[in-house]
């Protein structure tokens, strides 16, 4: 497997130079293969989501690079960021945040239908995925008449559509039961497995710790433990 | 028997009653003469009061006439000059010549009943209306006039009374054209001036709402008729010239 | 990416129905008030200035040099012939009449008022401007014998007569004389043309020549076919004719001019009222529909969706608005003018107040393409900067803060 993800000397400060300013993280190295399945943990504070924050993109690193595919993302504009987190990021989010307005299928599809892809093409794909993830009775559905772990699994499949090489989850199971969590989970470690997607995802839930193959422990800002489990 | 009787009122119809055209012509003749001259004094009653005037008039026929205005002393040697149709006025106050223009006509001569139209129309009962014996006893005649189609005067019907004795007008009643009586010119006191008698005084009473409680008299002082005149008083000139 | 774009604003849009409803109502409605202020007033003083042209001054007058200034009875036109025989020839010139102006008095038994004189030809006058649709009472007729009037009516008023009646008519003829005519009145007109009203007097023209004086007339009136082309028949006139000078509606009723201005800039006024109105409630409602939108929005960047397509879809909502307000408020305005057009708006209880101002008492609407298309800018300047301000409130929150509960 190649290097994947590789950052250097990583490190987010928050409003630097007034007395708000916080040191989220320090120093960070930190270097992942392709296909990877990854868990951040740490206490609250730590820094995982501002980690994942940046691996994604969504926030610029105060120093450090991030090289995700041999590309310096830090380097990026925010419009070339924007195709980037497109085309090759995943994100699923603690809230699920699906668009209201739009059934299940349209969330599915949308990523999709930004990277300019026909309908049919479309509609296979989220097929294809609805299976995987046992949501193809609810694709007509509103986010408002579905349930968390229904959501949640909308989210993923949504995340996934548009085979991203990486996807980045902030304590998906966060805001579901341990029966929708589990599933969850077992679904992402078979997309991990089946489409080879780098997934790396934060929680502090040890059921999903430990489904991870590599943990990542973070402490006030530093990474203080990275290890392989078999 | 009969065609006799018949006969004899054909014969007769002719010196029967005097026929409206010659009564009226009778009455202007008297009113007027040839040429007369005349002192008059004219009372304007209104709801403020009473105004007093004293003016000496100058007239040949029915065409011209001019009258001077003696009193009171602000309206003193005031004059009006009538030729035909047309009236000029002189106001010595101003030095002006004013004629009188279409819309003045109307308005009221000196602040009388009068208006200036009356005194340049009265000329024309003889052209303007239809005369019409109504009635006749043993005083008077009494007339109707009525205004021939396209004579040009605001009056429906004209009533006139004329004493037989004086073939003079005792009264006339002046309608509209709806029947409404709008107001009366009295001739009272026939006395004998210069070489005929003519009635002294003279009061026009309007009958209408608007003008209640007015009314217009005129006192003949002295007149002298058919005398001759110099004709420079009815000179445009004569206006100024006469005034003072 | 247009489909997504217009795809993910309509179903945002039937979302929120209510909301969506609400501003397409604002829309529409102002919208429709705008329409109609307009067609209605444009109608009032195209009346207004239609009852000056038709009832006296037509587009063009003609008279003598110096009869304006001065009306004297003296100032006939000559040429009078020449003049009509050049109109009757004229391309633009679509008809003309000529009349007998002047000054006089009109009495009664019981009272008198100034009046202005007209010595028409009535068959003429209504093949020309139609004068006698304004006749109210009686008929638009001189009798036989030519000896009919027509009068103002509020001139009949002040005199208390109707038709049937008889008044004296005196005025100055040519020769210094004061000439007066008994005319019996035929009929009563209201042109909502204040001066004909409170002081016209209309009789025949020959009666009139005949109680002047007159050979020719003092007044020729003209409808021409292109209005716009008038200023070159002033010239040819002027050339060709030095002893008379030609005046337009605009140059003889100054106060008809400022009147249409004054509407005018009223009119824009309370078009930018109903605007700002509309453009405030506008922005106040997509103002706070972007800003509970900022997570949503946020969430779509971060799964990459660049700025440009929010934008495109914000714009698309509010575009989607405008034309549903737009067409909703077009047709409703255009229904409404449609029928005031045809039927006329009825302020007969205000005739009063309304004839002291020259203003009808049934006003046609006019409609104008004009007022469809300034609309559509209007309405979508309204959209478009309502718009603005809270993209520019979009563009500030950042993905990152606005996601995270």
């Amino acid at each position: 497997m190649s290097k994947f993800i590789t950052l250097s000397n990583v490190s987010k400060i928050f409003n630097p130079g007034t007395p708000l300013e916080v040191d989220a993280l320090q120093d960070i190295d930190l270097v992942l293969d392709r296909g990877e399945f990854v868990v951040l943990s740490g206490p609250s504070g730590s820094g995982k989501t501002t980690l994942l924050n940046l691996m994604g993109g969504l926030d610029r690193a105060s120093g450090g690079t991030i090289r995700i595919d041999g590309k310096e993302i830090t380097a990026l504009h925010e419009d070339a960021l924007c195709d980037e987190r497109r085309d090759n990021i995943g994100f699923i989010f603690q809230a699920y945040n699906l668009i209201p307005v739009f059934s299940a299928k349209e969330n599915i599809e949308y990523v999709m239908k930004l990277q300019g892809r026909d309908q049919p093409s479309c509609d296979r794909r989220v097929t294809e995925v609805a299976k995987k993830l046992g949501i193809e009775k609810l694709l007509h559905k509103l986010p408002s008449n579905l349930s968390g772990g229904q959501q949640q699994r909308v989210a993923v499949a949504r995340a996934v559509a548009s085979k991203p090489k990486l996807i980045l989850a902030d304590e998906p199971t966060a805001n579901l039961d341990s029966v929708s969590a589990g599933e969850l989970m077992d679904m992402m470690e078979k997309l991990n497995r089946e489409e080879n997607i780098t997934i790396i995802f934060s929680s502090h839930d040890p059921m999903v710790i430990g489904k991870a193959k590599r943990s990542v422990v973070l402490k006030d800002g530093k990474v203080i433990k990275n290890e392989t489990v078999s | 028997m009969m065609t006799k009787v018949l006969a004899l009122l054909l014969l007769c119809s002719p010196l029967l009653a005097q026929s409206a055209q010659e009564i009226i012509q009778k009455v202007e003749d008297n009113l007027r003469g040839e040429s007369a001259q005349m002192e008059l004094s004219m009372i304007v009653h209104t709801s403020r009061g009473k105004r007093t005037m004293k003016m000496q008039s100058y007239s040949v026929g029915d065409e011209k006439s001019f009258i001077k205005i003696l009193y009171p002393l602000k309206d003193r040697g005031i004059t009006f000059l009538k030729i035909d149709d047309t009236m000029w006025q002189y106001v010595p106050r101003i030095e002006r010549i004013i004629k009188i223009p279409a819309s003045m006509m109307l308005q009221s001569w000196m602040g009388s009943d009068f208006s200036n139209d009356d005194l340049v129309k009265e000329s024309s009962i003889a052209e303007d209306y239809r005369q019409k014996l109504l009635a006749s006893d043993a005083e008077s005649y009494t007339l109707e006039l009525l205004p021939k189609e396209q004579a040009a005067v605001v009056w429906g019907r004209l009533q006139m009374r004329v004493s037989k004795k004086y073939f003079l007008p005792t009264e006339v009643k002046y309608y509209d054209e709806k029947g409404t009586l709008i107001r009366i010119l009295s001739y009272k006191e026939v006395k004998k001036l210069g070489d005929r008698f003519y009635p002294t005084y003279w009061v026009m009473l309007p009958q209408t709402e608007e003008k209640k409680g007015r009314k217009t008299e005129v006192i003949v002082k002295d007149a002298t008729f058919n005398e001759a005149i110099d004709p420079a008083y009815f000179t445009k000139r004569a206006l100024k010239r006469f005034s003072r | 990416m247009f489909k997504l774009i217009f795809k993910s604003a309509l179903a945002s849009l039937l979302r929120r129905k209510l909301r969506t409803a609400l501003v397409i109502t604002m829309i529409a409605m102002s919208l429709w008030g705008l329409l109609l202020m307009q067609g209605i007033y444009d109608g009032m003083v195209q009346q207004m200035i239609g009852n000056a042209v038709r009832s006296d001054s037509s587009q063009l007058s003609i008279f003598a040099k110096g009869f304006r200034a001065q009306p004297d009875v003296k100032l006939q036109l000559q040429k009078q012939q020449e003049i009509k025989n050049f109109l009757a020839h004229h391309p633009n010139v679509k008809s003309h009449i000529s009349r007998i102006l002047s000054r006089g008095l009109i009495a009664t038994a019981r009272y008198n008022r100034n009046a202005l004189i007209y010595g028409i030809d009535p068959g003429a006058e209504i093949t020309h401007a139609s004068l006698n649709r304004y006749v109210v009472e009686g008929a638009f007729d001189f009798g036989d014998k030519r000896r009919g009037a027509l009068l103002g009516y509020k001139l009949a008023k002040k005199l208390k007569i109707s038709p049937g009646d008889k008044v004296v008519l005196s005025a100055q003829s040519m020769d210094q004389q004061i000439a007066s005519v008994a005319l019996r009145v035929k009929g009563v007109l209201r042109t909502n043309n204040l001066s004909i009203d409170e002081s016209g007097v209309f009789m025949h023209k020959q009666r009139a020549k005949a109680m002047l004086g007159l050979e020719n007339a003092h007044q020729i009136a003209v409808m021409v076919h292109d209005y716009s082309r008038v200023a070159t028949l002033q010239t040819q006139l002027r050339t060709k004719f030095p002893g008379v000078k030609s005046y337009t509606w605009e140059q003889l009723y100054p106060a008809l001019q400022q009147s249409r201005e004054l509407m005018e800039l009223f009119n824009s006024i309370s078009y930018a009222i109903v605007f700002c109105t509309a453009a405030i409630g506008i922005f106040g409602v997509v103002l706070v529909s972007v800003l509970e939108r900022l997570r949503e929005f946020g969430v779509l960047r971060a799964i990459g969706t660049r700025f440009g397509v929010i934008a495109a879809m914000i714009f698309a909502e509010s575009f989607l608005i405008g034309v549903a307000g737009f067409a909703a408020g077009s047709l409703l305005g255009g229904a409404t003018l449609e029928y005031f057009a045809a039927f006329g708006l009825d302020l007969r209880s205000f005739s009063d107040a309304l004839g002291e101002f020259g203003i009808d008492a049934v006003t046609y609407a006019m409609i104008k393409p004009e007022y469809f298309t300034t609309s559509f800018v209007a309405v979508f300047a309204a959209t478009f900067l309502s718009v603005l301000i809270p993209l520019r409130i979009l563009r500030k929150s950042k993905p990152v803060e606005v996601i995270n509960e």
